[in-house]
């Protein structure tokens, strides 16, 4: 256990693995600021974007480099794969809890200011945060978890098989989604699915990813457990 | 005598190929150790699986009386400095802060005095460090680490000659006041001769020398001379290698050099010179090299 915290520091240590998603989304939030008040007078332009999902697909990535350069460096120091995972794990966990507070309290100032005196949507992210506002933390930290437990599997894929593991692991998904196309054809269930998709509610879609990022989780750490660094 | 690292009957292959093919020694613990071998003669993959980083194909890896492969127990215990070692791309001073998190033998003192030894920028990128300096800073940590047993895998890599001693000293005298099992991999082997208490030589994927250095340094001698002379001394000792240059002949004999030698070499006037580790290492795995087998060392 006190390994696993070790590690959990050591990625503390690399600040640029919490600064860059934040730093992104600070750009985003100011570009779309600037967009709002240049085009207040156009009709029709909609104060809504989704600059939101900048902060996610920027720690996908910053998971995946950091996967890269911390599991030789970690391992090389006497870390167990094993703590490495539970380290990250526990860093991946308080990096969406930040995430569900800090877009819990932005939520909140977004609303109270009336969009920051633009009547814009930033973090009030259309349907997805539609929700009371007990729910918003885990609709905020559950996608990040999702995010960082996605971009340590697709690394850990690249350390374990390497760059054709990668390219033939990609076209296994296109076939399973192919096949899965032709399976809900064949059973005729096109209408049942989207009756699912439009029953979904934020929060079972978010019980769904939170799913989707245990599963990233459990099948990273199968990958990296014969991973060679 | 404590044993540190057991390798009992040991094979690692990849794809077919043995890296390390059949192998077993020991080594003591407090002692520094030479792993000594041309490249790709399997002397990475042995600190490989020393480091639980690859699981042997067959046979038995022990560190400290236990298998060391996700074994937290033992891992804590070592440091693995590699010659390309991967870094995350951060300043000198978080990637020292980042080691002292996971070396509990850490001494912070000890790698301050490193990183002004080797003039290191603590505020520079790891990326932007030269190739010498990113060595340097290996060093650091694998001797500030103190690890129970520390792992040095060709880490001068880019470093000047300067440099290199600076190391040893600074290793020589760490070890001396805080003993603990070194393993050093090296082909720069006459400079790291003195430091050496024992040696395993492999090539080709096996062992080839596993003895004291000290023994091992004894173990053959040149003499040189006038050919008819050199000739008579030789007689019918075994002759490793032999050089002729006009008059004049050098043979290498195996054997040590006592009274007998001694007193035959005078009265042929010959010179007798001990022949280096680095020469006998050389010896070692060019004659094995020479076979014909169907094994080949594989660089990892």
């Amino acid at each position: 256990m006190s390994r696993a915290v070790a590690v959990a520091g050591v990625h503390t240590l690399d600040v640029q693995q919490t600064i860059w998603p934040w730093a992104i989304l600070a750009t985003s939030f100011v570009v779309n600021v600037v967009l709002w008040v240049a085009l207040s007078g156009v009709d029709g332009f909609e104060k809504t974007t989704g600059g939101l999902t900048s902060l996610y697909a920027t720690a996908l990535f910053v998971a995946c480099v950091s996967v890269a350069r911390q599991l030789p460096f970690t391992l090389g120091l006497g870390v167990t794969r094993r703590a490495f995972m539970g380290g990250s794990l526990l860093y991946a966990t308080a990096s969406s809890a930040l995430v569900g507070v800090v877009l819990t309290l932005l939520n909140r100032v977004e609303e109270v200011t009336d969009g920051f005196g633009q009547g814009g949507r930033f973090f009030r992210v259309p349907w997805l945060t539609d929700v009371p506002t007990y729910q918003l933390f885990a609709v905020y930290a559950v996608p990040m978890l999702f995010a960082l437990a996605l971009g340590a599997f697709l690394s850990g894929l690249y350390a374990r098989f390497g760059q054709t593991g990668v390219l033939v692991s990609s076209l296994v998904g296109v076939v399973v989604a192919t096949a899965a196309v032709l399976l809900v054809t064949a059973a005729d269930g096109w209408a049942a699915l989207g009756q699912w998709f439009t029953e979904l509610t934020p929060m079972s879609l978010t019980g769904w990813l939170s799913l989707l990022a245990g599963a990233s989780l459990a099948a990273t750490y199968a990958v990296l457990r014969r991973a060679s660094v | 005598m404590t044993t540190a690292v057991r390798v009992d009957r040991v094979s690692r292959r990849y794809h077919g190929l043995a890296a390390v093919d059949d192998v077993s020694f020991s080594l003591e613990a407090g002692r520094i150790h030479g792993l000594l071998g041309r490249n790709g003669a399997g002397k990475t993959t042995l600190m490989r699986l020393a480091t639980g980083l690859e699981r042997p194909s067959s046979g038995t890896v022990e560190v400290f009386g236990a298998d060391p492969f996700e074994n937290e127990d033992v891992l804590r215990r070592t440091c693995f400095v590699k010659e390309s070692q991967t870094y995350p791309d951060l300043s000198v001073r978080r990637v020292l802060a980042s080691a002292r998190l996971l070396q509990p033998g850490w001494d912070e003192g000890l790698a301050q005095a490193l990183v002004t030894d080797f003039d290191l920028p603590l505020k520079r990128r790891v990326r932007k460090l030269s190739r010498g300096m990113r060595s340097a800073l290996g060093i650091v940590i694998g001797l500030a680490s103190r690890a129970p047993l520390t792992l040095f895998d060709e880490p001068y890599l880019g470093l000047d000659a300067p440099s290199r001693t600076l190391f040893y000293d600074r290793l020589l005298a760490d070890f001396a006041d805080h003993p603990r099992t070194v393993v050093l991999s090296t082909h720069l082997i006459d400079e790291v001769a003195d430091l050496l208490e024992r040696v395993v030589v492999v090539d080709h994927g096996r062992v080839v020398i596993d003895a004291e250095a000290e023994d091992v340094r004894g173990t053959a001698y040149t003499v040189v001379g006038p050919v008819g002379p050199v000739a008579e001394f030789v007689g019918r000792r075994e002759v490793v290698a032999r050089q002729d240059v006009g008059a004049y002949a050098s043979a290498t004999v195996r054997g040590r050099v006592h009274d007998p030698e001694r007193r035959l070499a005078d009265e042929l006037s010959l010179d007798l010179t001990p022949v280096s580790l680095q020469e006998l290492v050389a010896h070692a795995t060019t004659v094995r090299a020479d076979d014909t087998r169907t094994t080949q060392g594989v660089d990892r």
